[in-house]
């Protein structure tokens, strides 16, 4: 029929062809550029960083969905396996009435079912716990249906050559019924999956906390505000759905239209490699954005707002004030914030009514609430934050970089745009937060200046090895799951492939123990993101600026050395970790590849 | 005998968690629906609490809009679904990819079709983004009557693909040698389809429709998620209501809306399957 087509028509069904795949694909593509293209700017990965790095509260949760996910799907399939060859290949009393009863349910929406469900959690003290969402969705029946009709096709004289065979009815199961049911399973996979990752009812329902909800309704209802933050969370949801599809599309198909083919199995190679480097990498991002967040933690410290009786208002110190584009801004530390509850930055707009000394007065404050006064870093919204604990003072010496009119009396040296200042201080609270010491310095003008301690410098030169190593550790695991990709594929590689998933779990597990490890002072990081690599490098210009300038003391001399010292270790670390792992990279693929060259020359 | 005792061995995970979860708890539910207080002072009183759910305003409209919902979307999805697959036939052996790419949008996470929408049709969405740059006066997309027609848009989006699969395994089931007998006996395209295509076809239609009709159940938690708890009222769907009575946790009007929902669903169902059933006892 289609050759009497005319030319026309064909145009026509050619053009129609590629509008619906605009129409289906079109989204996808929204929500990529979304993500990478905030409104308003060119390509940024500002919004995937935030995501994937700054915080590790969207991996978390994803984490806990997946956990969620795999055990619905898991508990799903054993049990529509096991109840759909009941159906399928026995005769019971009653079972025309059980199927009836199981399609029944099927096709009923959960806004029936959800109402029954939550009577009986309620009876088995399971509201509010994550059970409450497994457990039903485990006997959800649609998977036994799917089951009893692919198993249903296959022929029953399969099954009694087996059992004449002496084959017991879990060996029939297993090698018989799920591979040629291997395409409603693929269907039962994915449809549990994707009605387990995209619960919304059940847990509004049934938990009470939002910080249990799982990703689907978390992000839905306290995700963050940023629309480029948002679509790249949407880039994490639509990670496993699209993965797992693109992986099983093939038996999917089949599935849905309740068909089986017993052709030859199809090898899913590329389905596996991409679900070993997402686990891999959303891993290794996990371990880091734990790592990151508490390392770029803003320090405070904070006050609670003092009450006035008789004049009705609340008084704070003036330093809590922040003025930002013309309106004035208190910080406050609030418990709950997130997807899990941490402790975050809350911006609340505010007014000075009046200032007296070194307080302000202000109303509607809140009355217990713990108002940030100083901390390491520029504060932003909801970000994470830690009250610090003060230590006892100690003698501490600072760098002050300040622009030029900035008259004190110290020892100073004048550099390109500003001089330095260098201040022993015999007395210092502890820890080190600039904001503060440089409103003790220099009352009022200190914004424009960078404090230094050099206590926190010496810190951090001594962590700068061990950020080698990290930087090292963070590459492993994707060149070991490179190893494991190319031996994804290949029969006869089961001790290859366990060798590289042993590594991969060896080099994860050390990245996690090194990054418990790295503890670098808060005073030192960059305001924005941990990546700024240019804040460092100006830091570290001025910091050995400094150093050299007063290199006068022993002490500071060393520290000088110490600096310089470090860091070509570090860099060594870094330079010949990568060495050896592009070595043994490349070594492991020349191994892979003489193996069939041998089977050659014996063939 | 001892067959029988196996299947049962074997049915029986999954049909005691099933009994447990879902019947016993929905004969509690009817039971609640005909009965006022809780507890032991718990009292039957018959069909009372339906004759005052159907007092109920927020409920009628409810009821109503998920019905109107149905009563359009169901149709045009069959239809639109059946059309693609009658013009995906020949397509569909060509490339066999196109298959997959359908379902595509089934797949897409409810966070995401909540988000693009609100891309799409807020107020400085993409769609007022289009009729500025026409000239056009811009819409109020979500707190209007305009609202139902975006939800009707994404249900179509989401689930014709599905729709699709099914009626095209079922195109492709028919052998082409009725085509070939039809083309020698003269017939038309149209009596072609008359008579050799729709008869084979109620089967893949009925499965079509069943799917269907739980895709758009599953489509209404979007329509939660955009509209929030208090959308348009053209969107007011039970839904809302269901979540609107949990939060005061009001049983009784919890189950009547749970038993409604039930009776019109299965008698709906029945009457589709009786007519399958007598078409394809027609047809063997």
């Amino acid at each position: 029929m289609t050759r009497h087509r005319s030319p026309v028509l064909r145009v026509f069904s050619a053009a129609a062809t590629a509008l619906l795949l605009l129409a289906i694909l079109g989204p996808f593509f929204q929500v990529l550029q979304g993500a990478l293209f905030p409104q308003g700017t060119g390509f940024s990965l500002e919004a995937v960083y935030k995501v994937f790095l700054a915080t590790p509260e969207y991996l978390l949760v994803f984490w806990r969905t997946i956990a969620l996910c795999a055990l619905m799907v898991g508990g799903q399939v054993v049990l529509s396996v096991l109840a759909g060859m009941g159906f399928a290949k026995y005769d019971f009393p009653g079972k025309k009435l059980w199927f009836f009863l199981l399609l029944v349910v099927m096709v009923l929406p959960l806004q029936v079912t959800l109402v029954p469900n939550f009577r009986i959690l309620g009876t088995l003290n399971l509201l509010d716990t994550q059970w409450a969402l497994v457990l039903p969705a485990l006997f959800a029946p649609l998977g036994t249906f799917l089951m009893t009709q692919s198993f249903q096709a296959v022929p029953d004289e399969i099954l009694e050559a087996a059992q004449l065979d002496v084959a017991s009815p879990f060996t029939i199961l297993w090698r018989i019924l799920v591979p040629c049911g291997k395409n409603g399973l693929a269907c039962v996979i994915v449809l549990t999956f994707l009605e387990a990752w995209n619960m919304v009812e059940q847990p509004m329902a049934y938990l009470k906390k939002p910080t249990q909800y799982p990703l689907s309704v978390s992000l839905a209802t306290t995700g963050a505000r940023d629309p480029a933050v948002q679509l790249a969370c949407c880039l994490l949801a639509l990670l496993p759905p699209l993965l797992l599809f693109l992986g099983l599309h093939k038996e999917l198909v089949q599935g849905i239209a309740l068909q089986e083919d017993w052709a030859g199995e199809s090898p899913h190679r590329g389905f596996f490699r991409a679900l070993a480097v997402a686990l891999v990498v959303l891993t290794e991002c996990t371990l880091l954005s734990t790592a990151v967040s508490r390392e770029m933690a803003v320090e405070v410290v904070t006050d609670r707002p003092r009450y006035d009786r008789e004049l009705g208002i609340q008084s704070l110190p003036l330093d809590a004030f922040h003025q930002e584009e013309d309106s004035t801004f208190l910080y406050l530390l609030e418990e709950g914030g997130g997807l899990l509850g941490s402790t975050q930055l809350r911006r609340v707009a505010t007014d000075i009514l009046s200032v007296e000394g070194d307080r302000a007065f202000t109303t509607g404050l809140e009355e217990q609430g713990a108002y940030v006064v100083y901390a390491s870093r520029p504060l932003e919204d909801e970000t994470l934050a830690v009250e610090t604990v003060s230590g006892d003072p100690a003698p501490d010496t600072y760098l002050l970089w300040a622009p030029e009119g900035v008259g004190l009396d110290a020892l100073s040296t004048s550099v390109e745009g500003g001089a330095l200042y260098l201040l022993s201080q015999e007395e210092a609270s502890q820890p080190f937060l600039e904001e503060r010491e440089l409103a003790a310095l220099l009352p009022g003008k200190g914004e424009s200046c960078r404090l230094f301690s050099l206590g926190d410098v010496e810190q951090f030169a001594h962590q700068l090895p061990l950020l080698g190593a990290v930087g090292v550790l963070i590459l492993t695991p994707l060149v070991f799951c490179a190893g494991l990709c190319l031996s994804i594929g290949k029969r006869g590689k089961g001790k290859a492939k366990a060798l590289w998933c042993l590594l991969l779990a060896a080099s994860l597990g050390g990245l996690f123990l090194l990054l418990q490890k790295v503890a670098l002072p808060a005073s030192l990081m960059p305001p924005e993101t941990i990546f700024d690599l240019g804040y460092y490098s100006e830091t570290l210009q001025r910091l050995e600026n400094g150093l050299s300038a007063f290199s006068d003391s022993d002490l500071r001399g060393e520290l000088a050395a110490l600096l310089a010292r470090q860091k070509t270790i570090a860099l060594a670390i870094f330079v010949g970790g990568c060495i050896v792992l592009g070595t043994g990279l490349l070594l492991g693929m020349g191994y892979k590849r003489r193996k069939p060259f041998r089977k050659e020359k014996i063939g | 005998m001892k067959r029988a005792w196996r299947g049962y061995a074997l049915i029986a995970p999954m049909l005691a968690g099933f009994l447990l979860f879902y019947v016993v708890p929905f004969a509690q539910v009817v039971w609640d629906s005909l009965s006022q207080g809780t507890g032991k002072s718990q009292l039957f009183v018959g069909l009372d609490n339906y004759s005052r759910m159907f007092q109920n305003e927020m409920f009628l409209t409810a009821f109503g809009n998920t019905l109107k919902f149905l009563g359009i979307g169901l149709p045009v999805i069959l239809l639109l679904a059946y059309a693609l697959a009658l013009f995906l036939k020949s397509q569909a052996r060509r490339f066999p990819l196109l298959r997959p790419v359908f379902l595509l949008p089934y797949v897409m996470p409810v966070t995401d079709t909540v988000l693009l929408v609100d891309l799409l049709f807020s107020d400085r969405g993409l769609a007022n983004q289009f009729l500025l740059a026409l000239g056009l006066p811009l819409g109020d997309w979500l707190q209007s009557p305009a609202a139902f027609w975006v939800m009707l848009l994404l249900y179509l989006w989401k689930s014709t693909g599905y729709a699709v699969v099914l009626l095209l395994s079922g195109l492709l089931t028919i052998p082409p040698e009725h085509y070939q007998v039809a083309q020698v006996e003269g017939a038309s395209p149209l009596q072609t389809f008359r008579w050799v295509t729709l008869p084979q076809m109620w089967y893949a239609l009925f499965l079509a429709l069943v799917f269907s009709l739980i895709n758009a159940f599953k489509c209404f938690r979007e329509i939660f998620l955009v509209g929030g708890e208090h959308p348009h009222e053209s969107v007011y769907m039970l839904q809302h209501f269901l979540n609107n009575s949990f939060e005061n946790l009001n049983y009784q009007r919890l189950s009547v809306a749970s038993v409604l929902l039930f009776l019109v669903i299965a008698l709906g169902l029945g009457l589709c399957a009786l007519w399958v059933l007598r078409k394809e006892g027609a047809r063997s």
